[in-house]
């Protein structure tokens, strides 16, 4: 049997680099060059990352790491379905990062519905507005309960904090749980 | 006229014995020395007070209070401190500021004790987070990022919280009140046991991510 989780968020974000930290398998990934002069990185991810966790019982948790780009959307739908639950990556150094966030959280608001969500901010440090408690005003405001959190994605212990508390938040959603068993 | 106003601005969870305060509308020279008279202060008064000038217990005010004060700080003036012109010194007598410290520590403790009793009245009835906590509340201690995923996730008694997380109701009870204190729970009549979370394979799924990322348990 198969589960998925998906991590999704802008371009830059560092979804890969996450996928990395926790799967087993070198992250399989449809990188190309990036010519788009607002994102500071020389390959961006125009398909899909993926990993993979092998759990004890033989099953595999996959991990998806959706394109960034808007233009993917059709891509973002086809890789929610089914999933187990949703970890949004945001770049702090980009601009309009909170109408970044309403667009994920519109496409992916069928997903965030039925199981759980965790939003990660990062490079927060050198960019520290808007500021946390901004994306959570945000994220009320969209009546959307989900923690937001600071995040460096080459930080492994980060990256397991945003599964921790994805996982918590399924795992008290009775109904959720038993829809994947 | 100096106005001494307790303010709704500390969103810090308040450590044992420690208060905050910050001063504006004062000159420099009259704020170093009350700076310096609160620092000497210390074991005269039941709390220790320091300058903390983003998330404060205790706003201290100069001239013209209501050009002055922050919107939606001013909720409780106590007017504590009054008499005199303009922007004298003189009024920073020690017994005053004693006086007066001493008095907001009372009414902030008072408040604090209100809130808990008002939280162990709750204490069967569900909870939950209405949206995430602000990071200054987050931050006061490491398992508070655990309680605020919890009571995000689904409504949950007081005695869910401690019995799901593992924390001690001490803890738990601090935190719940603090949210309480910002308006950040809702409460409900239904409550959802702690033995209504998922038992079946669906725990056993996500117990099986958990042991391959090395992540510790959820539940204790």
């Amino acid at each position: 049997m198969e589960y998925k989780i998906v991590i999704t968020g802008v371009t830059g974000a560092g979804k890969t680099t996450a996928i990395r930290a926790v799967s087993e398998i070198e992250p399989v990934s449809t990188d190309v060059g990036n010519h788009d002069a607002a994102v500071a990185k020389e390959f961006t991810t125009v398909g899909l990352d993926y990993g993979e966790i092998t759990l004890s019982n033989g099953h595999v948790l996959r991990l998806y790491g959706t394109p960034g780009q808007v233009r993917f959307e059709f891509m973002w739908q086809i890789l929610a379905k089914g999933a187990l639950g949703l970890i949004i990556l945001m770049d702090n150094s980009q601009e309009n990062a909170l109408a970044s966030l309403d667009t994920y959280l519109d496409s992916f608001s069928e997903l965030i519905d039925r199981t759980a969500c965790v939003v990660g901010v990062g490079r927060l440090e050198s960019h520290p507005q808007p500021d946390l408690d901004s994306y959570a005003a945000r994220l009320a405001q969209r009546n959307v309960h989900c923690p937001v959190v600071p995040v460096d994605v080459r930080r492994k212990a980060d990256v397991l904090m945003l599964f921790d508390l994805l996982l918590t938040q399924l795992e008290l959603k009775t109904e959720t749980a038993d829809d994947f068993s | 006229m100096i106005v001494v106003t307790s303010s709704t601005n500390s969103k810090r969870a308040s450590e044992v014995g420690l208060r905050r305060y910050h001063v504006v509308g004062l000159d420099d020279r009259c704020e170093k020395r009350l700076h310096a008279i609160i620092n000497l202060l210390e074991s005269k008064t039941s709390s220790k007070w320091v300058h903390d000038p983003v998330t404060y217990d205790l706003l201290i005010i100069g001239a013209e209070p209501h050009k002055t004060v922050p919107s939606g700080v001013c909720q409780r003036s106590f007017d504590l401190l009054t008499g005199g012109r303009g922007m004298d010194c003189a009024l920073l007598k020690l017994p005053s500021i004693v006086e007066v410290l001493e008095d907001v520590d009372a009414k902030l403790k008072a408040a604090s004790n209100a809130s808990q009793k008002k939280v162990s009245k709750e204490k069967e009835r569900a909870m939950q987070l209405t949206r995430w906590p602000n990071t200054s509340l987050l931050v006061a201690r490491p398992d508070y990022l655990k309680l605020a995923t919890l009571l995000l996730a689904r409504p949950l008694t007081l005695s869910d919280l401690v019995q799901l997380s593992g924390v001690d109701e001490e803890t738990c009870t601090a935190f719940v009140s603090k949210l309480s204190e910002e308006g950040l729970l809702r409460f409900s009549s239904v409550s959802t046991s702690s033995n209504t979370v998922s038992t079946g394979p669906g725990k056993r799924l996500f117990a099986m991510i958990r042991e391959r990322l090395g992540l510790k348990p959820t539940f204790s």
